[in-house]
């Protein structure tokens, strides 16, 4: 993906699952909804559409929290992560 | 005062990063992209996390932590202990399977408790 | 609010920590280490937080004096850690004496182009330098800075230089104007 190209509504995505990292292939709309990040990004994994990351037809993503950052100088574009929640607590 | 603080645990026993943040109440340490991001980094060489909860006895995970357990595992890709202490008590949380959410709790004798278990303690009385 | 990590509360840290409480800036101080007696002499630190961690000393002292709020991370800068610390800055000042550490900081700030001030002192107090990163050459000598620091001769020294990190930081904070200076026994330069 050119990152020159991504408009300012885009963003790349990001994805950890078991214990790899890579990107999805095409931008994302930087607004879209958790749901479909969450959607978006399995179906990656299950599929294989994901450099970096193995197929896994079991793939569960629930338990997992998206992060958006806006571009910034090292990174001049939008993203979004989908990464493990990391809570803690008696309740 | 009691607030919950956690340490994430080498596999040589040694603590290499205490979360103590500013969002912890007495019942819960908050979603931290921080804790995360120290978790991945150091996902070949940690042995797990651990976190207090408030009170005394032996401390059950909630269905917070069991998720969170669950979802940390699957994005690392690899199964850790999770210990939980209470005031006077110390137990590991082990996914046991076959389903998900299939975790055991393991109650830790107090002479066998590690090092950092007290420290852990001392830094959630802040 | 623009977020300012100070990363090392020892001598100059804990002084351009008290001189910054009024930039209107959230601060985090970041060092592992703990109050002894001996810091008390040339360190910001009260004599009843022996045994507490400096940055929960430094977070109460804060509180208690000025009603400044602080966050304190009591953790070990480390290369697998240093994201979680240092990833949301707005701006860090790296008050370390440690040359492996900074040469962390220095790596991190640089691949994700956060604005870092480098302070350092010289043992025996004859220099010290406000430098920002993109000219800051890590000497090992400079991050010795511990020899200087422990027996309280060089407190007026230490003050001064770390009146010079505030003052360059809070000049940055305010308008981003970026400030260094070198500074000797005989006197402050801007460089």
């Amino acid at each position: 993906m050119n990152d020159n190209a991504m408009r300012a509504d885009e963003a790349r995505l990001n994805v950890t699952w078991a214990g790899q990292n890579g990107d999805l292939p095409d931008a994302v709309p930087f607004g879209a909804t958790e749901g479909d990040i969450r959607q978006w990004a399995a179906e990656a994994i299950r599929t294989g559409g994901i450099a970096g990351i193995r197929v896994d037809g079991n793939v569960n993503l629930r338990g997992f929290v998206v992060d958006r950052f806006a571009p910034n100088e090292a990174r001049p574009y939008n993203l979004i992560q989908i990464r493990p929640k990391t809570p803690f607590g008696a309740k | 005062m009691w607030k919950e603080a956690g340490v994430v645990v080498d596999l040589e026993g040694r603590p290499v990063f205490w979360h103590v943040p500013s969002g912890s109440t007495v019942t819960g340490l908050p979603d931290s992209r921080a804790l995360w991001d120290v978790l991945w980094a150091s996902r070949d060489r940690i042995a797990g996390f651990a976190h207090t909860h408030p009170g005394a006895g032996a401390p059950s995970p909630s269905a917070t932590d069991v998720t969170t357990f669950e979802a940390i595992e699957a994005g690392l890709g690899r199964r850790l202990d999770w210990w939980i202490a209470s005031e006077d008590s110390l137990v590991v949380v082990r996914w046991a399977g076959p389903e998900g959410l299939a975790y055991r709790r393991f109650t830790i004798d107090c002479i066998n408790e590690p090092a950092w278990a007290d420290e852990l303690r001392r830094t959630s009385r802040r | 609010m623009k977020r300012v990590i100070v990363v090392g509360v020892g001598a100059l840290g804990s002084h351009a920590v008290l001189l910054l409480r009024n930039t209107g800036a959230a601060i985090t101080v970041v060092d592992f280490d703990r109050v002894e007696q001996k810091n008390v002499l040339s360190q910001f630190h009260a004599r009843p937080h022996a045994g507490k961690t400096k940055v929960e000393a430094l977070k109460q002292t804060m509180q208690f004096l000025f009603g400044a709020k602080i966050e304190p991370n009591p953790n070990r800068l480390t290369a697998d850690n240093v994201r979680a610390l240092l990833g949301g800055a707005d701006l860090v000042l790296d008050c370390l004496d440690d040359g492996d550490a900074r040469r962390i900081v220095q790596g991190f700030v640089r691949a994700n182009a956060i604005p870092c001030l480098h302070g350092a002192l010289a043992a025996g107090g004859e220099f010290g330098r406000v430098v920002w990163d993109e000219a800051f050459a890590i000497d090992d000598a400079s991050s010795a800075g511990a020899a200087t620091c422990e027996d309280g001769q060089h407190l007026p020294f230490i003050a001064l230089t770390a009146s010079c990190l505030a003052h360059a930081a809070a000049t940055y904070l305010r308008g981003g104007d970026r400030l260094g200076f070198s500074v000797s026994p005989g006197g402050v330069l801007r460089i």
